[in-house]
């Protein structure tokens, strides 16, 4: 499994666990017996389910080992066998030319105010990362929504007091929402939040 | 005694002109599998599940029952109007789900899991299709409320 898919995994494993505690059941966690497990096990009064979770990819190549699953929680009296199947949400390749260089042009010239407010000075550097979460294009423009790694460039205050110049140079999490023109170039900001949090401790 | 089949394949709409093909095919199946009919007498039930990989086609789940229930018609049942209660319903295998064993035999199960594990990598249309139809006879008139099958929001 890559690391996504283990994350999923085990996004998943955890939200059930929670879910059937919330219902009154007692979960255990990982049961292994012998060289195969469940990912779960729950008991509420005398009811006992094992559970398995699968990644809708590894469903075909897991047959054999679910069917040894299943008949093991037959063997070992269990009232129920559950295959839990997650799928990653479906991957859409976007690609918008120039997207971060434009929205790298728009923030220079428009500073979110929490992070001109935190870091008095700063500028924009650089912007890396970008992922898209939303595209929208209208006859009128094309709407995007987003987020990206913004690297902000602050002088210390030494600088500023004429000694040797220092540049500090921060990442912060940025959000858009911007509408691009036919050509690409970004003329307004819906949104436009950087998440200082990590600058502030 | 409960009558149980697994499909690949597209349930088509009642008002579909594969209607009555399907439900031949679903007939002639259904009598392969169960030479004795195997659901006689009583008040029955009838559990649909289609799962789909993607490509709905924008086809409602109650159309696909009239032509299920006409191809049984001489193999599990004599009459459909023995059918009392009816559930219908439509997974999406590209989403989530969860899939319990209660009161599916081990092969059919194993059938189940083969079929939907092939579904979403299929490129034939037919076989990102896979068709479940239960019938049994129901014990009882129990009038139950809310979600089926305990699935709440």
């Amino acid at each position: 499994m890559t690391r996504p898919e283990q994350y999923l995994h085990a996004a998943k494993a955890e939200e059930l666990a929670v879910r059937l505690a919330s219902e009154g059941y007692s979960v255990s966690q990982e049961v292994r017996v012998g060289d195969l497990g469940w990912d779960l096990v729950a008991s509420k009064g005398g009811r006992r389910i094992a559970i398995q979770v699968k990644l809708a990819s590894a469903l075909k190549a897991s047959r054999d080992e679910i069917k040894r699953l299943r008949d093991l929680a037959v063997e070992h009296g269990f009232d129920e066998f559950r295959l839990v199947v997650v799928s990653p949400p479906r991957a859409v390749e976007v690609d918008i030319e120039r997207l971060e260089a434009e929205v790298l042009r728009y923030v220079r010239g428009h500073m979110p105010e929490e992070l001109a407010e935190i870091s008095p000075g700063a500028t924009a550097a650089d912007l890396t990362d970008i992922q898209v979460d939303a595209v929208a294009i209208r006859r009128e423009g094309i709407h995007v929504r987003g987020t990206g790694a913004l690297q902000v460039e602050t002088p210390s205050s030494a600088e500023a007091e004429g000694a040797r110049a220092v540049t500090m140079v921060d990442v912060c999490p940025l959000t858009f929402e911007v509408d691009l023109d036919h050509q690409l170039r970004v003329v307004n900001a819906q949104k436009l939040e950087a998440d200082v949090s990590s600058l502030r401790d | 005694m409960r009558f149980a089949i697994v499909r690949p394949g597209r349930p088509p709409s009642s008002q579909s002109s594969g209607a009555r093909k399907f439900s031949a095919r679903l007939h002639a199946e259904a009598a392969e599998r169960y030479s004795d009919g195997v659901v006689q007498e009583g008040d029955l039930y009838t559990r649909i599940i289609w799962f789909h990989a993607g490509g709905l086609g924008g086809q409602d789940v109650d159309n696909i029952i009239k032509p299920i229930h006409d191809a049984l018609i001489g193999v599990v049942y004599k009459d459909d109007v023995l059918i009392a209660q009816c559930l219908a319903a439509r997974v999406d295998l590209s989403a989530g789900y969860e899939l319990k064993d209660e009161g599916l035999p081990a092969e059919e199960y194993d059938t189940l899991v083969g079929m939907l594990a092939e579904a979403p990598q299929a490129t034939e249309d037919r076989r990102r299709h896979v068709l479940y139809v239960e019938v049994g006879v129901l014990a009882a008139q129990r009038v139950a409320f809310g979600p089926p099958d305990g699935v709440g929001p």
